[in-house]
Formats: structure tokens, C-alpha cells, sequence
């Protein structure tokens, strides 16, 4: 039986890695009832892998927008809010490969946490390197992508949210054109709102890290800038 | 709560080491200054913990090295940003 989730992951060249990340949310325990790719105007076979799979016999809705240019994270995600039809909504990136129960245990935790206090609207969960080169353990030892210990903000490689809120904030800040900050401006925007978040353990997502030097520096360069932006919109 | 479990983005203000018990303030996005102390500081730390995870030591200072590469690369997004701004 699928969830009522709506899995929603923007794409920018990375065909190969979109398709792990689609074919493991196919053999989810529990699938989702949809999928939406929002391809950001990728060059390369990611057009190609998203007909191929449309045509397969996949188990959940697989839905597929192309944006005309690259438009970048924040609005592909509201591309794929709006287009959701379910009232969950999770998200993941293309370089992501969530585990088998990934889904079950996020969707049941929020729906069980919210009906406890319902303040809460949004889950995360851990997020693992997957494989063990430099970058990736570095990226584990810091727990870079953990959300913090007093779960004010969760990250877009693995969290859900009820879809009526993030609707409700006009979703993740369009003037955030690349990647780094919009999820935690996300969860800035609910805070303020007086919503709360749950942090479980057992829901887990394993990233493939870029491994050169000049995308970990990009990364965190990104993410400074990033975070300066939306703590000094929301503080 | 062990002090690695509390680390996330928030590790680049490096609250976390000093407390197990950190309060959330939007300011501990800020990363601290890039100056020669905090910096030493922070990789003789750094140095202490990859050394607790039994990390050999060939590997703890490329380690380090990446460290110092987040450090600085995080803070000047964040300076470019306020400048901007």
C-alpha cells in the first residue's frame, strides 16, 4: 500500500545518481503515492532516464516537470509543492539514496508527533555519507548535514513537511537562486510561525558527496552566503 | 548527550565546543572571525577529536586541511552576503 506522500526532488545533471534515487524510492517498504522530478534544465541524460523510467512499471505516480531555464533549487521545490497532490510532502535530493523504510518511518513519527502536539509539521532525519573517501567521512565526523540538537531547522536531503504549511509560507525563498540556506530558510519561516520540528535517527538518507576539493570549498561558500541571507531575513 | 552528536552547521561557530548544551540562537549560524587564535584553536581541537576516533594520523591532517578549507570558505560566503546585503 503507498503512502500519502508526495516525494519531491529538483534535478541538475546528475541523470545517473536521479536514477538510484528513483529506483530506491521504488523498492521503499512503503512507497510514496507520487514522485514529482523537477528536471532544471539539465544537459545531460537526465530527459532520457526520466522517459525510460516513465515507461516502467514503476511502484508509485512518477510525475515529471522540465523547467525552460535553470531556475535553481527554491523554485523547482514550489514547482513540485504545487504540484503535489498529496498532504505530505518529503523531500530528498538526486544525490541521495534513501534506505528501505526511509519513507515508512518519517511518515509515520510526523503523523504520530503532530497528533501528540501539533505544533510539530516538519521531520528530519539523518543524513549518511555513502561512500568513504575523505570528503564523505569529514562530512560525517561533523555531522554536517544533521540538523541541529535543538531541531530548528531540518535539511532538503531528507525531511517532510505537511504540504497545507508549506503552501501556508509560500514554500522556500525564490530569491535563493543556488543551492545552500533555502532549506533552513524554509524552516526560519514555520519557526516564526510558531511550528516545531521532530528529528528522528531511524529515517536515514545516504548522500554521495562530491569528493574534489573545489566542490567542498563551492559547498560551504554556498552555504556562508546562504546562511547569512536567511538568518538576517528571519532573525 | 556526547559532544559530537550535537554537531551540524552550528560547528562552524564552534558553541558546540565549549557546551554539550547548546541554546539555539539564529546568531550560532555566525561563523566566528578568521583570526590566527580561534583558527588554532579550533584545529588543536579538531586535531584532539579525529585523534579520539582513532583516525590515523596521515589522515587526520588531511582532515585538517579540509577543515581549514571550511572555515574559511563558509566565512567569506557569509561576508560577501553581509556586504551585500
Amino acid at each position: 500500500m503507498s503512502l500519502p506522500v508526495s516525494v519531491v526532488i529538483p534535478s541538475y545533471n546528475r541523470a545517473r545518481s536521479l536514477y538510484r534515487t528513483l529506483l530506491a524510492l521504488h523498492y521503499q517498504t512503503s512507497p510514496p503515492n507520487e514522485v514529482i522530478v523537477i528536471n532544471d534544465h539539465s544537459s545531460d541524460d537526465t530527459r532520457l532516464i526520466l522517459d525510460r523510467l516513465r515507461a516502467k512499471s514503476l511502484n508509485y505516480h512518477l510525475i515529471v516537470i522540465h523547467n525552460r531555464n535553470n531556475a535553481g533549487p527554491s523554485i523547482s521545490r514550489n514547482k513540485g509543492i504545487l504540484a503535489a497532490t498529496q498532504p505530505f510532502v518529503a523531500f530528498t535530493d538526486d544525490d541521495c539514496i534513501p534506505a528501505q523504510n526511509w519513507l515508512t518511518v518519517m511518515y509515520e513519527r510526523l503523523d504520530q508527533e503532530n497528533t501528540n502536539n501539533n505544533a510539530i509539521i516538519g521531520i528530519g532525519g539523518k543524513v549518511l555519507a555513502l561512500n568513504q573517501d575523505l570528503v564523505s567521512q569529514y562530512y560525517d565526523l561533523h555531522h554536517i548535514l544533521d540538523p541541529p540538537s535543538s531541531e530548528i531547522y531540518l535539511v532538503t536531503a531528507n525531511c517532510m513537511y505537511f504540504r497545507d504549511v508549506l503552501l501556508e509560507v509560500n514554500g522556500f525563498d525564490e530569491t535563493i537562486k543556488v543551492p545552500g540556506g533555502e532549506d533552513p530558510g524554509l524552516s526560519f519561516a514555520l519557526s516564526n510561525l510558531g511550528y516545531q520540528f521532530y528529528f528522528t535517527q531511524d529515517a536515514v538518507v545516504h548522500h554521495d558527496y562530491q569528493q574534489t576539493l573545489k566542490s567542498f570549498i563551492k559547498t560551504f561558500y554556498r552555504y556562508g552566503k546562504g546562511c547569512h541571507y536567511v538568518t538576517a531575513r528571519y532573525k | 548527550m556526547e559532544k559530537d552528536a550535537i554537531m551540524s552547521l552550528l560547528d562552524i561557530n564552534d558553541v558546540w565546543a565549549n557546551s554539550t548544551d547548546v541554546e539555539w540562537s539564529y546568531d550560532t549560524l555566525q561563523p566566528p572571525k578568521l583570526s590566527v587564535v580561534t583558527l588554532h584553536r579550533d584545529l588543536k581541537f579538531h586535531y584532539r577529536y579525529y585523534r579520539m576516533k582513532n583516525i590515523p594520523i596521515s589522515q587526520r591532517l588531511l582532515l585538517l586541511g579540509l577543515r581549514l578549507m571550511q572555515r574559511i570558505s563558509y566565512n567569506l560566503g557569509w561576508r560577501l552576503s553581509a556586504r551585500n546585503s
